[in-house]
């Protein structure tokens, strides 16, 4: 019986800390290496859900195929609150401005998202969508040729 | 594919250019007008981030949604110019859409975004399967 080795990296601040924990599967008929094809996840929902979809040869050389699922429902102990208030130390939204290289006006348009802070460990309730806040950016000096 | 669309932000794109053979990743904030190099800190002062594919294919190097804006996951290695070798792979983040990077693990990864970005699942995808990763 071959048993096929899960390490489970984790982080709570989006990959400042990682850590790790480990579970062990027996894959039924693989006589090859274990590769892994693709994750599926429903990225919109509160669902902490993930497929993992998995490849190897079986006894006659036949590529086939294992899916696991992993479930992080209980990791998480509360709901993300304070979408009202952004960036302030109680709520668990940050606005964010994709600035770029320089100023805050892409293609005419200044774009604020409120999305979750990176530290905090908290799931977005569904009714909680990403929300975006437009200002149209007026002409500048720099925007005309003599 | 060499050039990608970083998905949820209008007017980003990341591009390899190859010039005198060097091939390095940019990333442009409005449509094209203008490109730079991917940032990151770095012992080697010259060297930038240049990712291995950086559009959204099937094994998903390259791995951004709409619903975690400014997140990006890639696969690629630091230097002055993109090294294709399996051993140079590392997985590398962006919290600010592209502009500056960290690394997140070594080796390349699949990665897999759910709940708006709050959990991330990453998986060694060139060894055999001996590591998942999730971040979150």
């Amino acid at each position: 019986m071959e048993l096929t080795f899960f390490l489970i990296r984790f982080s709570v601040d989006q990959g400042n800390t990682i850590q790790t924990c480990s579970l062990v599967e027996n894959i039924a008929g693989a006589t090859s290496s274990v590769h892994a094809e693709r994750i599926y996840t429903e990225p919109t929902t509160t669902q902490t859900h993930f497929l993992l979809l998995t490849s190897f040869a079986d006894i006659n050389g036949k590529s086939s195929y294992s899916l696991f699922g992993f479930n992080f429902t209980t990791y998480f102990t509360r709901q993300c609150v304070g979408i009202e208030y952004p960036d302030k130390p109680a709520s668990d939204y940050e606005t964010f401005n994709p600035s770029g290289p320089s100023d805050s006006c892409i293609l005419g348009l200044d774009v604020t998202y409120i999305r979750r802070k990176a530290g905090t460990a908290c799931f977005v309730p569904q009714t909680e969508q990403v929300i975006t806040q437009q200002r149209i950016c007026n002409c500048s000096m720099a925007d005309y040729v003599w | 594919m060499e050039f990608g669309k970083v998905s949820g932000i209008d007017g980003l794109y990341i591009a390899n250019r190859l010039q005198n053979g060097v091939k390095q990743s940019l990333i442009t904030f409005n449509q094209g007008g203008s490109w730079s190099p991917l940032l990151i800190n770095d012992s080697c002062a010259d060297c930038t981030l240049n990712l291995y594919s950086p559009s959204s294919d099937l094994k998903d190097h390259f791995y951004s949604r709409h619903t975690a804006p400014g997140l990006i996951i890639a696969t690629g290695n630091v230097g002055l110019s993109l090294n294709k070798e399996q051993s140079a792979a590392n997985t590398y983040l962006s919290r600010d859409a592209g502009l500056t990077w960290k690394l997140l693990a070594a080796g390349s990864h699949l990665v897999g975004f759910s709940n708006f970005g709050s959990l991330i699942l990453m998986v060694d995808d060139m060894a055999a399967i001996d590591s998942v990763q999730y971040v979150n």
